[in-house]
């Protein structure tokens, strides 16, 4: 009997000089402890998290969430917040002076309804970090012109949007991600709406690289199970992917033999 | 004298060190950020900031997000 390639079911992709096995980054906001980071950690099997640049409340300070993430674990600090690329530039550069390392994903919005991200400004932003030696993973809205600036700025990756951050309404923009993995030599991290396991594993069977999912495990009855959820169907759509989708038809092609019908003719 | 934290304004008594005022706000050093009046001042050198007077101080924190 034939063995399946394991090979081929564990192929590792590389951002910012990095190997990375898990294609599922994972943000840490919306959880109702800092307890259950870890766990949620642990349970989607991630290696890249999230997390966002605030003001203390100095007269009452709490415990910082970079307490509750495991060692090893890729720190992905975001801009958000940010309204123009110079807001932006300053978080990042204020993200790695507290020694966070040098990942950043550029979040420049100005949009309060749908927090679409803006390509332009965004663009400004990439292009300085990638000079101050940042690996820059910017959020964008899903549009090739763009993609292709950003690559040629160095970017490390691109992370177009599935819908509007925090909706869960999955790949809206299905048509123009798979424009990007077809047209782009970067990674493709579909980033926000994202909002169940299938939607991620669809978005790794088109060839993404990695899903980033942060509201819809943070908001399941259960985390920590949805996070396995999402490690199982991030893994199912990579394989598929790896294995070659069969081709789509508009009508039956049988999948039992047309003779030797048991009837008589 | 008055300085502005994080947008707004506070009243200090008596000059002092911006590594002083941290300690005497039990602020946990290994995990804030300090912009101060526009630059970044590592940890090392709160020590040999006076805040004085109108000075901006911007402290912050990493907290959970997407």
């Amino acid at each position: 009997m034939q063995q399946v390639n394991c090979e081929l079911l564990n192929d590792p992709f590389e951002i910012g000089g990095q190997k990375l096995r898990s294609r599922l980054f994972t943000g840490t906001g919306k959880f109702s402890s800092h307890e259950l980071v870890p766990q949620i950690i642990e349970a989607s099997g991630t290696q890249v998290v999230t997390m966002a640049l605030r003001r203390l409340d100095w007269r009452n300070p709490q415990e910082n969430i970079l307490n509750y993430i495991p060692k090893g674990i890729t720190l992905l600090p975001n801009t958000s917040g940010a309204r123009t690329a110079e807001e932006a530039i300053r978080i990042a550069r204020l993200a790695k002076a507290a020694g966070c390392g040098n990942w950043i994903k550029i979040e420049v919005i100005q949009d309060q309804r749908y927090l679409l991200p803006d390509n332009p400004e965004t663009l400004i932003a990439a292009e300085q970090l990638v000079k101050e030696g940042f690996v820059v993973l910017p959020y964008m809205s899903p549009d090739l012109g763009t993609a292709r600036r950003l690559e040629s700025v160095g970017a490390a990756a691109v992370m177009p949007l599935g819908a509007p951050i925090g909706s869960n309404r999955g790949l809206q923009t299905r048509e123009l991600i798979r424009i990007l993995i077809e047209e782009i030599s970067l990674p493709i991290i579909v980033d926000a709406g994202i909002g169940r396991p299938s939607e991620a594993a669809e978005a790794l069977e088109m060839g993404a690289a990695a899903v980033l999912v942060n509201t819809a495990i943070a908001t399941a009855d259960q985390p920590l199970e949805m996070a396995h959820a999402f490690r199982l169907a991030v893994e199912a759509g990579r394989s598929a992917y790896l294995a070659g989708l069969g081709a789509r038809r508009d009508q039956a092609e049988a999948s039992s033999p047309l003779t030797g019908f048991l009837r008589e003719e | 004298m008055n300085i502005m934290i994080n947008g707004e304004k506070a009243e200090l008594r008596d000059t002092i060190s911006l590594q002083r005022w941290v300690e005497e706000q039990n602020i946990p050093h290994t995990t804030v950020i300090i912009e101060y009046n526009g630059e970044i001042i590592p940890e090392e050198r709160w020590g040999y900031v006076e805040l004085k007077q109108g000075d901006q101080l911007e402290i912050l924190k990493f907290v959970g997000g997407g």
